[in-house]
């Protein structure tokens, strides 16, 4: 391996954080280069500082206000969610509302227009052994739904079933 | 003053029951939200003060971070450890007060000492003001991964997974990153203990 190679594998290597070929290769540079050695003792001193930074002070009295405002602001978020919830909940009541109101008052007219001569829903046999009078069809039924708005008219036709039931 | 000497969390092992301050919280318990506060603060502070470099954006890195964890609680495994989740929200808080206060692009916090003025032996609270100025000097993925490996003591693996980065990235940040820090610290001194 080259110098420049290994000094640049020798921030990972300082650290164990190259595999066991790298390693050794990195290993039999080292024995034979004092520049290399020299480079290598640089970064396990940085790196030896750097590590001292995992002590750190902190202010006892400084944690606990800050966990003190932190349960502050919970306080408020869940108030505002708990507003929020109320909210919601009279923004939805009211829209329903509203959306029944729309369709109470869009129906305005409700038609159902069947025809006058209609015939019995039921066929009897008569006590005489006559044969019952002929059934005469009913015609559509007419449905005629009108909304608030003038220009739409909606017609629903239907056919009319007729039930036949026979008696005795 | 209390000096936090606790190493880091090296590994998370899963807890065989679930945390029952964690299970309380997530039902709103403030309580029980106040002690995984405790139990986790030096965790938060620590890598809050070596992302954004000074104390009072520290505790306010803290307070957001602990807001964070509360409002997306209920997404929380109480049968999971929370320390890389805690850990991903720490980095992305420190992220956001560090954009909204420019704190990444301010200069270094102490200038190089000339080389003739660095022959005297540094003494260790120097030789860490030294690493602290330079770590602002590094990009901010440098500086996240370069803390969470080296002053957090993770493994690459669990780096990665909490940056959401692929492990060899992760690598070839904290190889760029010891090695300006090296660089940096030998301009510092002049190359002389």
């Amino acid at each position: 391996m080259t110098c420049d190679r290994v000094q640049a594998e020798l921030p990972l290597y300082a650290e164990g954080d190259l595999d066991d070929t790298a390693t050794h290769a990195i290993d039999a540079h080292l024995a034979q280069c004092g520049d290399c050695q020299r480079a290598l003792e640089g970064i396990s001193e940085s790196q030896r500082a750097l590590k001292a930074l995992r002590s750190v002070y902190v202010d006892a009295d400084a944690m606990q206000a800050m966990r003190a405002r932190v349960l502050e602001r919970l306080a408020s978020v869940q108030v505002e969610a708990a507003r929020r919830a109320r909210l919601f909940r009279r923004v939805a009541a009211g829209a329903l509302a509203a959306a029944a109101l729309v369709v109470t008052s869009s129906v305005t007219t409700l038609w159902i227009t069947t025809p006058r001569n209609s015939a019995p829903l039921v066929n009897e046999t008569r006590n005489d052994g006559t044969p019952p009078a002929a059934t005469v069809d009913p015609g559509p039924i007419l449905i005629k739904w009108v909304t608030n708005n003038p220009k739409v008219e909606v017609y629903l036709i239907s056919k009319a079933q007729v039930g036949e039931t026979r008696i005795g | 003053m209390e000096l936090q000497n606790a190493l880091p969390c090296m590994a998370w092992n899963t807890p065989e029951v679930a945390d029952p301050d964690v299970l309380k919280a997530k039902a709103g318990d403030p309580e029980a939200f106040g002690r995984i506060m405790k139990a986790h603060q030096r965790q938060v502070y620590r890598t809050s003060i070596h992302l954004l470099g000074n104390h009072d954006d520290a505790l306010d890195a803290c307070q957001d971070a602990f807001v964070r964890l509360f409002r997306h609680i209920d997404r929380l495994d109480a049968g999971r450890p929370i320390e890389p989740w805690l850990y991903r929200i720490t980095v992305n808080v420190c992220r956001d007060l560090a954009k909204r206060r420019r704190a990444y692009a301010a200069p270094p916090i102490m200038p190089p000492v000339p080389a003739e003025d660095g022959r005297a032996r540094l003494h260790a609270r120097e030789q860490a003001r030294i690493v602290k100025a330079g770590l602002r000097t590094l990009t901010e993925h440098e500086r996240v991964a370069l803390v969470l490996r080296d002053i957090e003591g993770l493994s690459t693996q669990e780096v990665a997974k909490i940056l959401g980065s692929k492990q060899v990235t992760v690598r070839t940040q904290i190889c760029k990153a010891r090695a300006k820090l090296r660089k940096y610290r030998d301009e510092s001194t002049g190359g002389i203990e």
